[in-house]
């Protein structure tokens, strides 16, 4: 497998693999950081995976660079020789994709040509691949979009973007973890989402999101309201 | 839960805040191990001045401390104790009289406290015997109020009027009324000379052209008052240039030096994003990230190579030294 390591900050170093936003090098990626997690070296403070690169966190005071860069390159090498059959956990969402909670279904609409209900249908029928975390706790970044769904970003931000909204930008979709500025398009909203949902998610994972009706999207919101008040 | 609660009741009510100045958040050492949930950080912008806070008061070097941003709080005692103010050399006052920053004095029930605004310098934290204590979010009180973590409520909320903290038991025998660092160890914090700041090279750092590598160790740079705890906006006149487009965003340290297209530098601190998408030409050592966070608007620097051994052995050194472990 290629890839380099490299110094990342004085506690860190970086796994490089080839720099492009591409499904299968970033499956690699995360191989290769369950490899990491799996070798369980002492020194190991944090590990964060990105596309195409993943930051290794050690404790200076345990150890050295020589070391952990020695490590990273034995498991690249161990990686190298396995099937890199990476099987993260699949997450459900059910989406409500109604318009007053999806704001930006018209906009979508107007660039792709596509009905709502064409929208709902491209956007719900993929099983997405979890790029990333970051941007906030919880945000993950999912892909690919399909190719005719593809919208740019919005040219101004939405100052506040409710909590679960879920968003399309280019080949990404994502939710929403809290309410917070936003430039994603909102095309519908997660039923019973919490901030801890999103906490649940790892670089990796798998995302599929499950269209329901507006009573449905109520019946449930109301049931983690109760929950919540338990 | 349980745990937590009991945890709370080992404390007692420490401190009011009777006005919190521009921005006063709790802080501890910050949240570890979750960067991969898109967690960041937190904890004391400059880290010297906290640990040395926990030190002076035999506290744990991690207990959680109040982060002063420019000054102008007033605070109640609310029980008897031992406090410090580290930092910034500030006029700090006890019932109008008076009080040394970087040195122990005991507080009675109903003392008033102030720091005033430093006459140079940006951070003040003021540290209690048995630290201060509030409920954990994700294993940490710091407040990051970009993400709505940590705080007195757990929701990234700066302190305001009126908040009642609590501070955790303390054994007598761990106070030393008084006590202070050697005149030597209290760092120094100049408005006008310029900062030189220690920089180890990586990520991008080679794929500058050699032109603007040299630009950035040659020129001078002055600290902008675009900042906060997120990160420095740097300004120069002849702004870096990055000819390469546009990077894949990557997990981005803390201290690390992004240069956006506009070509003036942005130092990340404590609270900055997980992921960046912007090349970095290097990241600063420890001390260099601690002179930063005193340096304000107008401070001058200038960036100077160090090698990774030699910013180790520094952490190192200084971690030892405050009783620190991961």
């Amino acid at each position: 497998m290629q890839a380099r390591v490299e110094v990342a900050a004085l506690d860190a170093a970086m796994v490089v693999f080839e720099a492009r936003v591409d499904k299968a090098i970033n499956q690699r990626v995360h191989a290769f950081r369950a490899s990491v997690l799996a070798g369980n070296p002492p020194w190991l403070v944090d590990v964060v995976a990105a596309y195409h690169t993943l930051m290794v966190v050690y404790d200076v005071q345990t150890t050295e660079y020589a070391v952990v860069e020695r490590f990273l390159n034995q498991q690249l090498h161990g990686v190298n020789n396995q099937e890199l059959a990476h099987t993260g956990t699949l997450h459900e969402f059910k989406v409500c994709y109604d318009a007053d909670l999806g704001m930006d279904l018209t906009r979508v609409s107007e660039l792709t040509g596509l009905s709502t209900s064409a929208i709902i249908e491209h956007h719900s029928a993929p099983t997405y691949h979890v790029y990333t975390i970051g941007f906030a706790p919880g945000f993950a970044y999912l892909g690919d979009v399909t190719e005719s769904l593809q919208v740019p970003r919005q040219s101004t931000p939405r100052a506040k973007v409710p909590a679960g909204s879920v968003a399309i930008a280019n080949q990404q979709t994502a939710i929403y973890p809290r309410p917070s500025p936003g430039g994603w398009n909102l095309i519908g909203r997660v039923a019973g989402w919490q901030f801890e949902t999103g906490l649940t998610m790892r670089a990796g994972d798998q995302v599929k999101f499950i269209p329901i009706s507006r009573a449905e999207y109520d019946q449930l919101e109301q049931q983690a309201r109760e929950r919540a008040n338990d | 839960m349980t745990d937590m609660n009991k945890w709370l009741t080992s404390s007692k009510p420490g401190l009011q805040i009777e006005q919190p100045g521009l921005l006063t958040t709790l802080q501890d050492w910050g949240r570890f191990g979750q960067l991969a949930q898109g967690v960041t950080r937190g904890g004391p912008i400059d880290e010297r001045a906290f640990l040395w806070g926990n030190k002076l008061l035999g506290n744990k070097a991690t207990a959680a401390q109040l982060e002063i941003t420019l000054g102008d709080l007033t605070v109640t005692a609310l029980n008897a104790g031992f406090w410090v103010v580290c930092g910034a050399p500030v006029e700090v006052t006890k019932n109008d009289q008076p009080q040394p920053t970087w040195q122990v004095f005991p507080v009675a029930e109903g003392d008033t406290v102030t720091i005033a605004a430093p006459p140079r310098g940006l951070r003040s934290y003021l540290a209690a015997a048995g630290g201060i204590r509030a409920k954990q979010v994700l294993g940490s009180v710091a407040t990051v109020m970009r993400d709505g973590l940590g705080g007195l409520q757990g929701d990234g909320r700066p302190l305001k009027h009126g908040d009642t903290l609590n501070v955790g038991e303390f054994a007598q025998q761990q106070v030393v009324a008084h006590r202070r660092p050697k005149h030597a160890f209290i760092p120094r914090i100049s408005a006008t000379s310029t900062l030189e700041l220690g920089v180890i090279l990586v990520a991008q750092h080679g794929q500058f052209s050699e032109t603007e590598r040299a630009k950035f160790f040659e020129q001078t740079f002055a600290v902008t008052a675009k900042q906060d705890r997120m990160g420095v906006r740097l300004h120069t006149d002849q702004p870096l240039t990055w000819s390469h487009g546009e990077i894949i965003s990557e997990p981005l340290p803390i201290g690390a030096i992004q240069v956006p297209p506009d070509g003036q530098p942005i130092i990340m601190l404590n609270d900055c994003q997980t992921l960046g998408g912007y090349p970095k030409i290097g990241v600063l050592r420890w001390s260099a990230r601690m002179a930063l966070a005193q340096a304000t608007a107008g401070t001058q620097i200038r960036f100077v190579r160090t090698e990774l051994s030699e910013a180790q052995e520094e952490v190192k050194q200084a971690f030892r030294f405050f009783n620190l472990s991961v």
